[in-house]
């Protein structure tokens, strides 16, 4: 395969005088392309009336319910493929990896588009939700490396730059799809699958953009003038592998700490719209809920770059200390701010887009969080594993908040608009669960590095510091 | 050391070729990401401008 040899880590190495401010755009380009999952949403309606056209034909178009399945499908597929293709992505760089997200986020929009002409409904579970959800996980872990090692002076600030991407893609997808559908759109049809198909050509064109922009340093490189901090213990100069990381106390406690975290924010979001709606009823209208919806968008956006910076400076486990124990602050007092107490608007959505914004800087600072706790050679890989957090709330928060508040309304006799308040608080001891996990992150033991090889060797640069299989000896007369 | 110094110096700094293929770079990536965002802007905007529910219902044509 020597034309795709341009693929390998080896061909992707910088060439002197490559700025390194090139590869954060190489991984926006992906983060930004793969976000358009979160607004999968905009099909939702159109997908309903694909035989219809303009409406739903009962019995004959697709119904809801199961066409939820595709993002779910999707999301699973994203910590799957995350954590299975996590060593593999380190091992063969960050370019193949980009190359095959964008090959499978495409083909997951061109499966998806003949499953809505065929109308077969597994062709888009299998097209968007299997095969687009491998290409979500490859291309969310793929530049997480990378970026730290080029940006080892401000890790938390580069990682944050690439999620705040992931957030900011739904931004695209949503508006992008709606107009493509619209222009596509006829008295025959209703212009979802060929807006699918130009969705998944302009994605696939962008992320290979990436794929070609993105370079690894070599070996043993650092910004000129760079001096490490003093040593702090909870930062390693030292690289585990990911099985050994897997196997300390310390990824399990991150793991609490993202799930908790994510659990809670999900809870928010999962709801904002009705929320907002029932606390302050007469108040708000549906079009104004959909802005406040828009909003916690652009904070858990602008969250995922401000607090990933700000950890650089005041460290990681102060950082996740402020997200869950402001965070608990925040969750006790939103309930107080609606129409049966404070009475104040200004106060939810205040209160509303600084959790949103912790939520995202969540996201954000994990990846900078696992480079402190165990070296920056296998972030990718290790990130990847701890992404089965995301999975796991993904599924808890929702559960939770529609469980609780039906439980309150049905069960409890609670006013709608005040069963939000006992979901609240669970969300808030969620976190304080969150918050004593990230108390417990204390620095990996001797023991578990003792375990690993040694320190990768230069000869390991073009493998990602992943040992490979030993040479064979050399004919006599070759040597 | 020698080595690791010529390579701390040659790599990573912004040098003047690379500034056409930064701004086109960045230009790429941040046009459609700022358009995403005007989006959401002014549809965040409705939560401020929109009417009061109240009143909005007051204004919807009733159905029998």
């Amino acid at each position: 395969m020597s034309t795709l040899s341009f693929l390998d880590r080896s061909h992707s190495v910088a060439p002197p005088g490559f700025s390194r401010w090139l590869v954060p755009p190489a991984a926006l380009a992906v983060h930004l392309s793969i976000g358009q999952a979160y607004a999968f949403s905009v099909f939702k309606i159109p997908l309903t009336q694909v035989i219809g056209v303009n409406h739903h034909v009962p019995g004959r178009d697709w119904e809801q319910p199961p066409l939820a399945w595709i993002f779910s499908l999707a999301m699973a597929f994203l910590g799957i493929s995350a954590a299975v293709f996590g060593r593999w992505v380190e091992r063969e760089g960050p370019r193949k990896a980009m190359f095959a997200a964008a090959c499978c986020f495409g083909a997951g929009f061109f499966i998806s588009a003949a499953g809505v002409w065929l109308h077969q409904l597994w062709m888009l579970y299998l097209g968007y939700g299997v095969i687009g959800g491998i290409g979500l996980g490859l291309g969310y872990i793929s530049p997480v490396s990378t970026l730290i090692k080029w940006f080892v002076d401000r890790p938390g600030m580069a990682t944050g730059m690439a999620i705040m991407g992931f957030g900011g893609g739904a931004m695209i997808g949503g508006p992008l799809a709606v107009r493509l559908m619209g222009y596509f759109a006829d008295p025959a049809d209703n212009g979802v699958a060929e807006a699918m198909v130009a969705m998944g050509v302009i994605y696939f064109c962008f992320m290979m953009f990436g794929a070609f922009l993105v370079r690894v340093p070599p070996e043993g490189w650092a910004p000129a003038g760079y001096v490490p901090k003093q040593q702090s213990a909870m930062i390693t100069t030292r690289n585990l592998d990911p099985t050994t990381a897997i196997r300390t106390p310390q990824f399990w406690m991150l793991w609490v700490v993202l799930c908790m975290n994510v659990t809670a924010g999900i809870g928010i979001l999962e709801q904002a719209s009705p929320m907002v709606q029932e606390m302050f009823r007469g108040r708000v209208t549906p079009a104004a809920a959909a802005g406040f919806v828009g909003l916690l968008s652009l904070f858990n956006m602008g969250g995922r770059f401000f607090w990933s910076s700000t950890s650089d400076h005041i460290g990681r486990k102060p950082t996740y200390m402020i997200f869950l124990g402001l965070g608990f602050v925040l969750y006790v007092f939103l309930p107080n701010t609606g129409s049966h107490r404070l009475n104040s608007l200004t106060l939810f959505v205040l209160t509303a887009a600084v959790i949103m914004s912790m939520y995202g800087g969540g996201f954000a600072t994990i990846p900078a969080y696992l480079k402190d706790m165990f070296g920056k050679n296998y972030v990718s890989a290790i990130h990847g594993r701890l992404l089965t957090a995301w999975s796991v709330a993904g599924i808890l928060g929702p559960v939770l908040v529609n469980y609780l508040r039906k439980y309150q309304i049905e069960q409890r006799g609670v006013p709608p608009a005040n069963a939000y308040s006992f979901v609240l608080y669970v969300m808030a001891a969620l976190l304080v669960i969150g918050f004593l996990a990230n108390l417990m992150v204390r620095p990996v033991s001797d023991r578990y590095f003792a375990a690993e090889t040694g320190p990768a060797r230069p000869a390991d640069a073009a493998t990602g510091g992943f040992p490979v299989q030993a040479a064979q000896p050399a004919p006599a007369g070759q040597e | 050391m020698e080595t690791k110094d010529a390579v701390q110096l040659d790599y990573g700094q912004p040098k003047v070729n690379n500034l056409p293929m930064l701004v086109v770079s960045w230009m790429i990536v941040g046009v459609p990401a700022a358009w995403g965002v005007t989006q959401t802007f002014k549809q965040s905007l409705n939560l401020f401008t929109a009417p009061p529910a109240t009143a909005t219902a007051a204004t919807q044509p009733t159905s029998r």
